[in-house]
């Protein structure tokens, strides 16, 4: 008897389940993982203003994401911290045609264990036993960490004694810094925020860096182009402006 | 950033290596399991399988908290000695092993409980001590079984991607072996490079299974 309850309330419960997931109009925004905590608090606040849609983030590394989309993974918005993911799509035309706009900025910073001796330069990053940067192929903060190690002729040398450890994302270059396990590492500036394991020696001189802008886009494929093309202005939008700017990201202009 | 030649040989390597540890401390804990009474045998077979079961992820996880620089036993391994086995070729085959392991015990365990027993005990019988038994009785009787839990063994720690990338991280030229090779290659959308090194890898995996098989058949 009591077998039957329950899975008479498991069948209510699913069917409640599915019904609500059935209204609402579902937009699947992938976005880089530096934008996490930023696009959470937005998107609550963008369903509240668009009652009836539904956001389902998918945070990992940009060039992870835009691989995804590349073989066909369902995705409406695609925020990336590079230009040259959203290119990539784009010059295969997965992205519809004129939705490319920036929407923020950043800055790239070095940093240490918070019991380890702080670095004052970034040759010094070549006096450590590790160096932790995102890997340059998928992950564009460690695109521009490697652009930055290049310019100051360090890049080679560290490679060359395998003494960059090259993580997945800009997240997890953060966690190996913050459990002590890697010595040094080439965050953004924004990732540091939550994190009272790590202390930030420097910010990595703009004159070796190229500006980082985070573009926004609406995928090919998406079912829901005129709700991604809200979202988009959404977060391009004075909400949107002051939430990220509130996080530390910098508002693009153009 | 990648160098196929390079990461085929470290994780040949690294699966050799691992695979010797397997295959004594493997073939030891399926002896005891098969063979031994005691309190506790069916928890130490559940916790050993344990890595089979769990995603790679999670071992990873166990192995850091162990061995990290801050962890369990690795602060201690690093105030005393300044080395910490944490990005180095060595945490690839203690990863690999720690993953490959239980299949070794596994079939092992098996094969050993195949044996006949009462040719041991003519063994024993006959003034063997238990030692020379084994070796002369139930090792070679479970011969077969072993070197399928070997090959197995082998190819597992070949494979072995989610535990390393954990503990021994992605490092060109020290500890990118070919599933890691294989992951930026397809992340990074290099199609054609991330088809050569899965084929690369395939044959490999295949070869070496062949190569088992026929030392098990010659016996």
């Amino acid at each position: 008897m009591y077998r039957h309850i329950g899975s008479a309330s498991l069948i209510v419960l699913a069917a409640a389940v599915m019904g609500s997931q059935v209204r609402a109009e579902e937009l699947v925004v992938s976005a880089a993982i530096s934008l996490k905590e930023c696009f959470l608090s937005l998107g609550e606040q963008f369903e509240h203003q668009y009652p009836g849609s539904k956001i389902v983030f998918n945070f990992a590394a940009s060039g992870a994401l835009a691989s995804q989309i590349e073989q066909g993974a369902p995705a409406d918005v695609f925020a990336a911290a590079s230009y040259g993911e959203i290119n990539r799509l784009d010059s295969k035309h997965l992205i519809q045609a004129g939705s490319i706009k920036p929407f923020a900025r950043n800055k790239l910073v070095v940093i240490v264990p918070r019991s380890a001796r702080r670095l004052s330069s970034f040759e010094e990053l070549s006096t450590v036993e590790h160096v932790t940067i995102g890997n340059p192929d998928t992950v564009p903060a460690g695109r521009y960490a490697a652009h930055a190690l290049g310019r100051s002729r360090i890049y080679q040398n560290l490679l060359s004694q395998h003494r960059l450890v090259l993580a997945e994302s800009v997240r997890q270059a953060l966690a190996y810094v913050q459990s002590g396990n890697v010595d040094a590492g080439i965050v953004y500036l924004t990732d540091v925020r939550s994190s009272n394991q790590v202390v930030v020696c420097f910010s990595v001189p703009d004159a070796l860096c190229e500006p980082i802008v985070y573009p926004i886009a609406v995928v090919q494929d998406s079912k829901h182009v005129k709700l991604g093309l809200c979202f988009i202005e959404f977060i391009r939008g004075a909400t949107g402006r002051s939430v990220l700017k509130k996080m530390g990201f910098p508002p693009a202009d153009k | 950033m990648i160098d196929p030649w390079f990461s085929l040989k470290l994780s040949l390597a690294v699966a050799c290596l691992a695979t010797a540890v397997v295959a004594l401390t493997g073939t030891a804990l399926g002896y005891i399991l098969a063979r031994c009474r005691f309190r506790g045998r069916d928890c130490l077979d559940a916790l050993l399988t344990l890595p089979l079961v769990l995603p790679p992820t999670v071992v990873g996880f166990y192995l850091i908290s162990l061995l990290g620089k801050r962890g369990w036993l690795g602060h201690f391994l690093y105030a005393w000695t300044g080395w910490t086995p944490l990005f180095t070729w060595q945490a690839a085959v203690i990863a690999a092993v720690v993953v490959a392991i239980p299949l070794m015990i596994k079939t092992s365990r098996a094969a050993i409980e195949s044996v006949d027993r009462s040719l041991e005990s003519a063994s024993y019988v006959l003034g063997k001590s238990r030692l020379e038994t084994v070796f002369q009785v139930t090792l070679p009787l479970a011969w077969k079984g072993l070197l399928a839990g070997v090959a197995l063994s082998f190819t597992r720690a070949l494979g072995e991607f989610g535990a390393t990338l954990m503990l021994a991280g992605n490092i060109p030229g020290k500890t990118q072996t070919m599933p890691l090779a294989i992951y930026q290659a397809t992340q990074s959308g290099d199609d054609s490079l991330a088809l050569g090194l899965v084929a690369l890898l395939t044959v490999t995996s295949f070869l070496s299974i062949i190569f088992i098989n026929r030392l098990g058949a010659r016996w």
